[in-house]
Order: C-alpha cells, then structure tokens, then sequence
C-alpha cells in the first residue's frame, strides 16, 4: 500500500541577513532528509558549511564541478554549499540519517549561475542525525530572501 | 537560529492524506545477502504513477574497496542497455565512460567490503517506466566516500525496449550480493 512520503517538516525564509541556520530536534521517525537552499549570500565566492549534530570533524566530501571555467573536482574534510552573490540552489539528501548502525552518507547538487555542481559526502559517526546547520564559513552573510526547506522522506 | 522542529514533525508523520505526489511504495533491507528485485510493478503501481524513485544505502559483499550497482529491467539481461557517466573526486579529475550495448546499467561506484563502515548513497529516477510508446530512461547520483576512494558518479541509463516495467533487479557489478543492512527503497510519483 502506498504511503504518502516527502513531509514538509520546516520551512525557515530569512526576514534578516543570517550567519547560520540550524533545524534541531529532528525526530528519528523517517528514512531520509532532504533539505533544499534557495538563497543568495554576501560574498561572491564563499561556500557555506553544512554541519549535522554540530559536529566539526569527522567529514568527507567528494565533488564535481562544471563551469564557466570548465570542469575539475576534488575532495575536502568539510561539507559545503555553494555561497555566492548570484542565486544558489542546492538539493541535500542526508540518507539512513536515524540509522545507528551505519556512518551517514549525503548526496548534493549545486546549481547558480554559471556552474553546476555534484557532490558526495559521508560524516564518520553512526550517531542519529538529530540537527543539521548550515553556516557561513568566512565573514559573510545568508542574505534575506533565503529559503531553507527541511523534509523528511518516510520508509 | 535554532529551530526546534518537534512539533512539526509529529504533526507530519500522519500525513497520508490526499494530494501527496511522492509516495512510499517498497522498502527492502536485507538481513541475509542478497541482491534485489521489486516485482509485480506495472500491475501494481502502472496506473497510478508516473516516475519511479529507487532510494538505496549500499555496500557489495565482494572483498574489495571497490564495486558498482547495476540495474536490470523485466530480466533482461542481454545487451539491450546503454549508460553513461561521469565520476570526480579523487582522483582530482573528471573522467567519464560510456557502453553503447550493455546487459545493465551501472548506477555508480560502491564499496565492497574492505572499509566496513562505507556504504554508499545511490538516488535513481526511473522516467516514464510504464509507457509502451517509450524506451526506458534512467538518471542517477551515487557516492563512495572512504580512506580508499572519494568519488561521486553521476550518469544516465537506458534500456532499449518500450515495454512497461514488470520488475527491477538491482545488483553489485561485480560482486554476487549486497551485505546485511543494505536498503533499498522505492518510491512513485503519481500520474494523477
């Protein structure tokens, strides 16, 4: 039988320029979370953080990238959202995020004006992922105006 | 600012109510290894759905850092496929692939049993899968993060035939089955 699925847990649209935004008490009652960023930010190069369970450490990231520049990629030790003056859309699936068996795996697409991006991610904790936080990682801003929209797949 | 969501996700969990667009249909977790197969599709969820969504958190039994998940359609596993990909990460360029006829679709690179705590994220839209005016289309994303390979695989699949779906196999590419704990989940949007 059929369940319906993708449920809307929380909507946050910045009414001021913001350094971060958390969605904390996540219950563990779903299979997956999907957050989605629609947003501009105040530096036109800056990335932003993505932290679950405000843990600092503990990540990995794998990514590609098409642009104006062409195409290259790379790994790093933090999770990042593209941060840029233009525009950004982004689509973040935590997958097994209650899961206390397994490290936690992401899958996310970075998409602003003139680039396209792919990326992977895993953070080393089988801890139940219970906040996610997105920051700024320089001196800017989230700017007014952006959307962050948490939804949690049921299984 | 932090935004306890409590309320709101109880209040949420009960939603089944008319109108969702995205629903639950299967989920498998395997507590012995195997491989996987939804069945009975098109007489079950045909009318009802358009897309397909196979949502998956996997890791091969093969005794290596390295496998791939293939997907077959109806059984057929002659050379009636096609993919494509692109992968990044480590190493540090993008390279990509492609088989004209193939007797699957590979869905991206995951781990086999070296790193034990590695699994990999595979999200795979499946287009139109009971329309009979149309060739199978498929999309995915996957990722393997480990001390072996950082990669992220991003590719297109198509099955050359424009029977309606019966049946999904998902299968290692080279390895036999999937380890305990494996998920496989697959999701409709409807039609209507």
């Amino acid at each position: 039988m059929p369940t319906a699925t993708y449920i809307a847990l929380q909507n946050i649209t910045l009414s001021s320029n913001q350094t971060e935004v958390t969605f904390s008490s996540i219950p563990a009652t779903y299979r997956d979370l999907v957050l989605i960023y629609n947003g501009t930010n105040s530096n036109s190069a800056a990335g932003m953080e993505i932290y679950l369970n405000n843990d600092t450490g503990n990540r990995s990231w794998a990514w590609m990238i098409a642009d104006t520049g062409g195409y290259s990629s790379g790994t790093s030790s933090v999770f990042n959202f593209f941060g840029t003056t233009d525009r950004t859309a982004s689509i973040l699936n935590i997958m097994d995020y209650s899961a206390t068996d397994k490290h936690k795996t992401l899958l996310w697409r970075d998409n602003v004006d003139g680039a396209v991006r792919a990326n992977a991610g895993r953070w080393a904790s089988t801890a139940a992922v219970t906040s996610v936080k997105i920051a700024r990682t320089a001196g800017q801003t989230i700017q007014t105006g952006s959307t962050f929209a948490l939804y949690g797949i049921v299984s | 600012m932090p935004i306890p969501l409590g309320v709101l996700a109880v209040a949420g969990a009960g939603g089944g109510g008319g109108g969702a667009a995205y629903e639950l249909l299967e989920t498998q977790v395997l507590t012995g290894v195997n491989t996987v197969t939804f069945s009975n599709l098109n007489s079950s969820y045909g009318s009802t759905y358009q897309h397909l969504q196979l949502r998956m958190v996997v890791q091969s039994t093969r005794a290596s850092s390295l496998d791939g998940v293939i997907v077959t359609f109806n059984g057929d596993t002659a050379s009636n496929y096609s993919y494509h990909f692109l992968q990044g990460g480590n190493p540090s360029s993008v390279t990509s692939s492609a088989a004209a006829n193939a007797s699957k679709i590979f869905g991206g690179y995951i781990p086999g049993t070296t790193n034990a705590t590695s699994w990999s994220p595979v999200i795979m839209d499946i287009l139109d899968p009971f329309e009979t005016t149309k060739n199978k289309t498929t999309r995915s994303l996957c990722g393997q993060i480990d001390a072996n390979w950082q990669l992220v695989t991003f590719t297109s699949g198509s099955w050359r035939n424009t029977a309606a779906l019966t049946s999904i196999t998902v299968a290692p590419d080279v390895g036999t089955a999937f380890s305990i704990g494996s998920r496989f989940s697959i999701y409709g949007m409807r039609s209507t």
